[in-house]
C-alpha cells in the first residue's frame, strides 16, 4: 500500500525541453565520463549523466598537488584536465549513450569563439541531450578573469552558443560575483534554457611549516559541505530573478541537503564532492526525497520547488 | 526496438562490472602493534574484500561515515586476508584522520570502499630479465623491497603468488571455480597491459611448471629505526631470505635498504650462461617517495651499465606502488596524477595513481622524484 503511494509521487522534472525522470544528477568533474562509478553503483536512479568539462584540444591539467582538504571542504585545482573533443567523440560518448539516461556534456573554452565552435561540434554528435557551458574558467584574452564575472561576456557567450547549437543549453555560473541575479538574468535574455550553480569558490590553503600554498597553483576551487549555505542562498537569488529552471549544487551530502535546494528554488540538483565518500549518494537522495514528499503529503517534486518564497 | 535492446545491454553490463563494494563494516580489532611507536592493526568484517583483492590494491576508509570533518575517506592498502569474512589493514598514525581512526573501538562501524586500484602484477611469465634460452627451466625470483609502512601492500604477495601457482597446477574444476574471480581480474589486467605494450598475455609459466618449487621470495625491509620494522621477528617464515636495514643502525644493516639491495644486485641481474636455469626476476617495491625515487634511479643506472650484457631488466621487471593524496580514490576527480612516459614522444602523460595505479612499472615513470 505504502509502496504504491511512493511510486505515485511524481519525481520527473523538465529542464527546458529536457525531461528528467529524477531530479538528481552528478556534478561535472566528479563523475569522469561515467566509466568508474558504474563499477560500484548503477545509474537507474540518476536523472542525467554529466561529463567532466571538455575543450577543443585535450588538456593535461595542472601540476601536483591538485587537491587539499579543509574543514568540511575540498579545494581542487585540477586545471580542467580532459581528453579533448576528438577523443571524447571517439572513445567516451558511446559508453555514456548505453544507459538511456540523458547525457549532459559540460564544456569550456579559452575564448568566446571556442565556446561557439565547441557547441557546434558537440551538436553533431549523436547521444547528447544537453550542453552545460562552464563559464567559470579564465578568459585568457581578457587578462584571465573568469568569463562568468562580466555580464556582457556572459550575454555574448550564451547568445553565440545558442546560435550554433539546437541543443538545450545550461549555463553554469561562477558564484563569486557581486550580483548573481544580474548574471542569471543576462544569460536568460541571451537564450539560456537552464541555469546551473554553484561552481566552486576560489580558495587557498597554506602549509605553515613549509610556508607555501598547499596546491601547486596556489589557489583552487572550494567545494563540499563548507559551501552549502552560500550555495543555497545563491540558488534562491537566481530562482527569484529568472523564469527558466535552475540546477542547484554545492555541498550536497544527504537528501535533506537536497530538499533545501529544492525549497530554495532548484528544479533539479547535482552532487559532486559528496559522492566521493558515498558512491550511493545519488540513488539515496532520489529515494530520500521521494520518501520525504510522501510523508509530507506532496504529490510532486514541483510542490516544494521554491516553497520558501511562496 | 533499439531502445529495448540497448537497455538490456546496459543492464547486463551493470551486473558484470560490479567489482567494488561500498559498505559500513564492523571493526573487530583495532590494536596498537607491540614494539612500535604508533602503528595499528585494524581488522574489518566484510566478505567481499578478503576474497577478491589482489595484493597492492587498497580500500578507501572513512572512520566517521556520514560526517563531514574530516571530509574525505583515506586510502589504505589491504594488508592481508584474516579469514573469508575479515581483512586487515596496517596503519601508521600521522595526522588527523589516522589519529581519529586509532580511537575507533571494536564493534564500531567504518565505511569501506574497495578493493580499488590495480594491485601488483603477479603473472610473472612476462616480466624479469629479457634474454634466455627457451629450453631452460625458469626460476622465478621475487624480490620485495619495503620501506616502513610500505610493507603493507607487499605483505600478502608471497602467499598470493604461491596460491596462484598451485591453482594453475590443479586440474580440478573446483579450484578453478574458486579462483575464477581473481583470475578474471588478472586476465583483464594483463589484457589492458597488452594494449599498452603489444605483449601477448599468457598463463604459460603458471600452468606449465610447478611454480611452488620454482618461486623464490626475498625481502629487503628498511626503515628509520627498529621500531618501524613491523613483524621483524616473525616475517621470515614467508621468505627464503630476509635482509633488514635501518637508517640509525638499530636493526640490521645501517643505511638505506636500497643500497643493501644493490650490494647483491648482481645475484639477481646476471644470468649464468652455463646454468640449466633461467632466472626470471621480479622486483616489487613500496615505501616513502625518496626511497622509491632512489630505487628507481639505481635501477635505471644499473640497466645502463649492463647494456652490453645479458643482465638487462625489461620494462615490467620493477613494480612500484605509489602514494598520493586522494579525494575520490576511484578515478573520477583527477586529483592524484603521476607523470608517465608517453609512448610517442619524450613527453609525458598524466595517469591516476588511484585507478591506473597505485602500482606502476618503474621504468615508465617520468622524472619521479
Ligand atoms: C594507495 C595508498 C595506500 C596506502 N596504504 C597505507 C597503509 O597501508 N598504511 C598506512 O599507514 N598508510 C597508507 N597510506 C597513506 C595514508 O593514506 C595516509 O597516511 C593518510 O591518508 C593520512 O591521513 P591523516 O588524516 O592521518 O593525515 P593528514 O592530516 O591528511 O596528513 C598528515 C601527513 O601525511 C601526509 N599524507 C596524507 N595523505 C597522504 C597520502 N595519501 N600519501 C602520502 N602522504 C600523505 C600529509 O602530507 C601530512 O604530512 C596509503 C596511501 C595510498 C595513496
Ligand atoms: C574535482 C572537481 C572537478 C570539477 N570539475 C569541473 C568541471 O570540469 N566543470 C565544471 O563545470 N565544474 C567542475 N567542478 C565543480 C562541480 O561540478 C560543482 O559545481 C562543485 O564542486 C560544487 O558541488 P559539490 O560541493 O557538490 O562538489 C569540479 C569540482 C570538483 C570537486
Ligand atoms: S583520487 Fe580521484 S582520481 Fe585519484
Amino acid at each position: 500500500m505504502e509502496e504504491k503511494n511512493s511510486q505515485d509521487i511524481s519525481m520527473s522534472v523538465k529542464l527546458g525541453r529536457l525531461l528528467l525522470k529524477y531530479p538528481v544528477m552528478p556534478a561535472s568533474g566528479t563523475f569522469g565520463y561515467g566509466e568508474e562509478f558504474i563499477e560500484i553503483t548503477d545509474y537507474s536512479l540518476f536523472g542525467a549523466l554529466v561529463t567532466k568539462g571538455i575543450s577543443l584540444e585535450p588538456s593535461k591539467g595542472n601540476e601536483m598537488p591538485r587537491i587539499c582538504e579543509t574543514p568540511c571542504g575540498l579545494i581542487n585545482s585540477i586545471g580542467l584536465e580532459n581528453v579533448g573533443f576528438e577523443k571524447f567523440k571517439d572513445e567516451k560518448i558511446d559508453f555514456l549513450k548505453k544507459f538511456n539516461i540523458p547525457v549532459i556534456v559540460n564544456f569550456f573554452g579559452k575564448s568566446i569563439e571556442d565556446y561557439a565552435i565547441m557547441a557546434e561540434k558537440l551538436s553533431c554528435i549523436d547521444g547528447i541531450s544537453a550542453l552545460e557551458a562552464n563559464i567559470s574558467c579564465p578568459n585568457v584574452k581578457e587578462g584571465g578573469r573568469a568569463f562568468g564575472t562580466d555580464p556582457e561576456i556572459v550575454y555574448e557567450i550564451t547568445a553565440s552558443i545558442k546560435n550554433c547549437s539546437p541543443l538545450p543549453l545550461i549555463v553554469k555560473l561562477t558564484p563569486l560575483v557581486s550580483d548573481i541575479a544580474l548574471i542569471a538574468e543576462v544569460a536568460e535574455k541571451a537564450g539560456a534554457d537552464v541555469i546551473s550553480l554553484v561552481n566552486t569558490f576560489p580558495a587557498a590553503s597554506i602549509d605553515i611549516n613549509k610556508r607555501k600554498f598547499k596546491l601547486s597553483r596556489g589557489y583552487g576551487g572550494l567545494s563540499g559541505p563548507a559551501i552549502k549555505p552560500i550555495a543555497v542562498k545563491l540558488v534562491n537569488d537566481v530562482y527569484k530573478a529568472v523564469r527558466i529552471p535552475v540546477i542547484g549544487m554545492g555541498g550536497i551530502s544527504s537528501w535533506e541537503d537536497a530538499v533545501e535546494f529544492f525549497m530554495a528554488g532548484a528544479t533539479s540538483i547535482a552532487v559532486g564532492t559528496g559522492a566521493f565518500n558515498n558512491p550511493y549518494l545519488i540513488p539515496q537522495i532520489t529515494s530520500g526525497i521521494r520518501k520525504f514528499l510522501q510523508e509530507n503529503n506532496f504529490s510532486s517534486i514541483y510542490d516544494i520547488i521554491g516553497i520558501v518564497n511562496n | 526496438m533499439l531502445y529495448v535492446w540497448s537497455k538490456n545491454l546496459a543492464a547486463e553490463s551493470l551486473m558484470k562490472t560490479k567489482k567494488i563494494i561500498n559498505e559500513n563494516c564492523e571493526v573487530t580489532v583495532n590494536l596498537k602493534i607491540k614494539d612500535t611507536e604508533n602503528t595499528y592493526l585494524l581488522r574489518i568484517k566484510n566478505n567481499f574484500v578478503p576474497q577478491r583483492f589482489i595484493p597492492g590494491q587498497f580500500v578507501m576508509l572513512k572512520h566517521n561515515p556520514g560526517s563531514s570533518d574530516p571530509l574525505l575517506a583515506r586510502p589504505f592498502s589491504i594488508f592481508r586476508k584474516f579469514n573469508e569474512n575479515e581483512f586487515e589493514i596496517l596503519y601508521r598514525v600521522c595526522g588527523k584522520g589516522t589519529d581519529l581512526l586509532s580511537n575507533i573501538k571494536k564493534g564500531d562501524y567504518v565505511s569501506v570502499t574497495g578493493p580499488l586500484g590495480n594491485g601488483f602484477n603477479a603473472l610473472s611469465d612476462f616480466q624479469g630479465l629479457q634474454n634466455g634460452g627457451s629450453t631452460k627451466i625458469v626460476k622465478n625470483i621475487h624480490v620485495l623491497i619495503a620501506g616502513g609502512i610500505g610493507i603493507a601492500p607487499l605483505f600478502s604477495l608471497p602467499d598470493f603468488i604461491k596460491n596462484k601457482g598451485r591453482a594453475g597446477n590443479e586440474s580440478t574444476a573446483a579450484h578453478r571455480v574458486n579462483d575464477s574471480a581473481d583470475n578474471a581480474a588478472h586476465n583483464e589486467r594483463s589484457n589492458i597491459n597488452t594494449e599498452d605494450s603489444g605483449r601477448t598475455p599468457s598463463n604459460r609459466a603458471l600452468e606449465d611448471c610447478d611454480c611452488g618449487d620454482n618461486n623464490k621470495f626475498i625481502l629487503y625491509y628498511g626503515s628509520k629505526t627498529e621500531k618501524e620494522l613491523y613483524f621483524r621477528y616473525s616475517i621470515h617464515s614467508d621468505y627464503d631470505e630476509v635482509y633488514f636495514a635501518t637508517d640509525d643502525g638499530s636493526f640490521g644493516y645501517k643505511g638505506s635498504v636500497v643500497d643493501l639491495l644493490f650490494k647483491n644486485i648482481n645475484d639477481y641481474c646476471n644470468q649464468n650462461e652455463k646454468s640449466t636455469e633461467r632466472l626470471n626476476v621480479n622486483f616489487y617495491a613500496c615505501g616513502p617517495k625518496p626511497m622509491l625515487s632512489y630505487l628507481i634511479n639505481k635501477f635505471r643506472a644499473q640497466n645502463k651499465s649492463n647494456m652490453s650484457n645479458s643482465g638487462i631488466l625489461n620494462e615490467y621487471a620493477v613494480q612500484v606502488s605509489l602514494e598520493e593524496h586522494f579525494a575520490c580514490g576511484i578515478g573520477v576527480c583527477l586529483g592524484c596524477v603521476v607523470k608517465i612516459n608517453s609512448a610517442h614522444s619524450n613527453n609525458f602523460v598524466f595517469k591516476r595513481v588511484c585507478k591506473d595505479g597505485p602500482v606502476f612499472n618503474a621504468f615508465e615513470l617520468h622524472d619521479y622524484c
